[in-house]
């Protein structure tokens, strides 16, 4: 059995919502989730399904409502300040927004050096031969270092993005959505990098993304979501092939192929709109959508039922 | 692809070319474009970012942002050159026989103004209803594009509305008069697959039911697969490839076209490492010699590196710019 090296424990995470008093946005319901030690695992879903949160409350980034968050064993919430900075020097962030990530007023040697300094992990002369390092380890050129980032291209600033999660050389790796705002062909190669060091360091990876085609290719295990709620999860490849829940069928159907043979293939898309995460359907929150919905997907929420690798709720699952 | 189709196209490009004055000098965004949207079809125009797709749409409205201009070119609409018109004859035919959509319908929609107020302005504008008929025009659209509750809609903001409904006023409003010509800017790009999936079939319907052609812009080439019967590929301003789409998806035949296709993970997994373009795309201020893809091309010879290749047919109406595709 592999190492959990983060855990999520009935995690919920409530927003108040502005100018309506009482009125809550539910980001992330009841979640259990496991990260095993050097694995990938994605999380996936469509706008407001909590993704993101998720990934921010794993790294202790935003405060739970309810639950735990657990760290190679420690509770965040229990950590003493100086303790919970040790812990945060094993997690990093790749954002998707390259160009708000990245400091506008540092050149690439100061963002660089910033994690170096925070963390005391060399005397500051030695900054400029790790930010040179780290450069290589990303596929840049040291030239960069004296760059400011609206200088780089997109694809250069998500690599320096990617050195400075490094700098520190953390454990786990949240990355959200770290592709999606790159052309196709540099996506590529941010794909590839990240596989790479991956390989290298033994690092371990939580991908949110919303692109089914770049969770395939890039994560082990994929934990599909639905409006703050987990409807799924298990090894990529068999949650792909022979979904469970309805929503992750419909999903999948939903990914336009690059294939003008396989047109209409998937019968007509699935119809409505994603419900409001403030007034969430009661019972199972996709039962709104879904075609398969019965009397009891209203009254009752639907508990995750693992089966081996494999976990789903639904009370009516597809075999 | 050639102006004599141009008796039974929507819309025949020839010719175009865009350019922008920038403090670092000239920059030739589009550089001499053919392209012809026949008659009640749908036609992709793909590429990256930066590579003139956008601006080639803009170039047909005659909305190029200050600063570019549109230098040569022919855009053949309705057997009249879209360049010979006033100011005032496009507006005539911008939003009624012309329209388009955006891909973010939040800066396309005015946000001060209930959505259903905005579509039924063309109704008055270009239709001569008066309100209560626009009214009912309008409600009557929202109903055809899937707007759940359109009364009720009529009456919503923009910020009210998620950016699925959005593009579906959007739509109904491009729908209002029945276009020729729809121009379609990355239309679903900022929406949810479930989502994208609804008004890319939408968009089916229109064609099939108004007879509407369609130039869809996207980066996406599932959606050219999914919807167009024509695919052109752009690259640094020029068209590197054209074909019938299941002709461009049996055989790309561009090195750029098959390393865009090899670059894209596949839902069904299989790949290992990913193809990776090598490079970076040239600064149009200054484009290279020859090829404008031979820096980053793996066939790329001497001859590719001195003169530009020419778009020429390969067979079966296959357009391809490349000296190494026989």
């Amino acid at each position: 059995m592999p190492t959990i090296l983060a855990e999520a424990r009935g995690l919920s995470k409530d927003f108040p919502v502005k100018g309506k008093k009482g009125a809550l946005l539910h980001g992330v319901s009841q979640v259990d989730l496991q990260v095993y030690e050097g694995e990938t695992l994605a999380l996936v879903g469509e706008s407001g399904c909590g993704k993101s949160t998720l990934g921010r409350l794993l790294l202790g980034l935003l405060p739970p409502t309810e639950g735990q968050v657990l760290f190679d064993g420690q509770d965040l919430a229990q950590c003493a300040p100086k303790e919970l900075r040790a812990l945060r020097r094993q997690m990093q962030m790749v954002f998707q927004d390259t160009a708000a990530a990245l400091n506008p007023r540092w050149d690439v040697g100061e963002i660089l050096a910033e994690p170096l300094r925070i963390h005391k992990l060399c005397p500051p002369r030695e900054f400029a031969g790790r930010a040179e390092a780290l450069l290589e380890r990303v596929g840049l050129p040291r030239q960069l270092l004296g760059r400011y980032p609206h200088e780089l291209s997109g694809g250069q600033r998500q690599r320096v993005g990617i050195a400075r999660a490094l700098a520190v050389e953390p454990r786990l790796v949240v990355c959200d959505e770290p592709v999606s705002a790159l052309d196709v062909s540099v996506q590529a190669q941010m794909l590839n990098l990240l596989l790479d060091l991956q390989a290298d360091e033994g690092l371990t990876y939580v991908l949110v993304s919303h692109d089914l085609s770049v969770v395939r290719h890039s994560a082990g295990r994929v934990c599909v979501m639905f409006l703050g709620r987990v409807c799924e999860i298990g090894p990529t490849e068999e949650v792909f092939t022979a979904p469970r829940h309805p929503y992750t069928k419909l999903l999948l159907a939903a990914v336009p192929r690059p294939d003008p043979t396989r047109r209409n293939e998937n019968g007509p898309p699935l119809a409505g709109e994603i419900p409001s995460p403030v007034t969430p359907p009661s019972g199972c929150r996709f039962r709104t959508r879904c075609p398969y919905a019965q009397a009891r997907c209203a009254q009752e929420v639907p508990k995750l039922q693992t089966e081996g690798a494999r976990g789903v709720a639904c009370h009516f699952p597809l075999r | 692809m050639s102006t004599a189709l141009g008796q039974r196209s929507a819309l025949t490009i020839s010719g175009l070319q865009t350019k922008f004055h920038t403090p670092q000098g000239e920059l030739t965004a589009v550089d001499g474009i053919d392209l012809t949207v026949p008659r009640g079809s749908i036609v992709g125009l793909v590429g990256e970012s930066g590579c003139g797709k956008s601006v080639t749409a803009l170039s047909v409205l005659g909305l190029v942002p200050a600063g570019g201009q549109v230098t040569a070119g022919e855009l053949c609409f309705q057997g009249r050159d879209l360049r010979q018109l006033s100011e005032k004859e496009r507006r005539k035919l911008r939003g009624d026989r012309l329209a388009m959509i955006f891909q973010d319908p939040m800066t396309s929609l005015n946000p001060v103004y209930p959505v259903g107020r905005q579509v039924a302005e063309v109704l008055r504008l270009h239709r001569g209803m008066d309100r209560k008929s626009a009214k009912a025009k309008t409600i009557d659209l929202f109903r055809q594009v899937g707007i759940p509750d359109p009364a009720a809609r009529y009456d919503a903001y923009p910020r009210e509305l998620s950016g699925g409904l959005r593009q579906r006023v959007m739509i109904a409003m491009a729908m209002a008069c029945e276009p020729e010509l729809l121009l379609a800017d990355e239309p679903t790009t900022a929406l949810d697959v479930t989502i994208q999936a609804q008004i890319l079939s939408l968009m089916g319907d229109l064609r099939r039911e108004h007879g509407t052609a369609i130039l869809l812009i996207t980066h996406n080439l599932g959606v050219v697969a999914q919807l167009c019967d024509l695919v052109y590929v752009m690259y640094a301003g020029q068209i590197v490839e054209a074909a019938e789409t299941f002709a461009l998806f049996r055989e790309a035949k561009h090195p750029y076209t098959q390393g865009l296709r090899k670059a894209i993970p596949a839902l069904e997994g299989g790949q290992e490492t990913l193809y990776t373009i090598r490079g970076t795309v040239p600064d149009l201020r200054c484009p290279p010699p020859g090829c404008r893809f031979c820096p980053r091309c793996d066939r790329a010879t001497e001859a590719c590196a001195q003169s530009v290749p020419p778009l020429r047919d390969v067979g079966g109406g296959h357009f391809v710019r490349c000296f190494q595709v026989t």
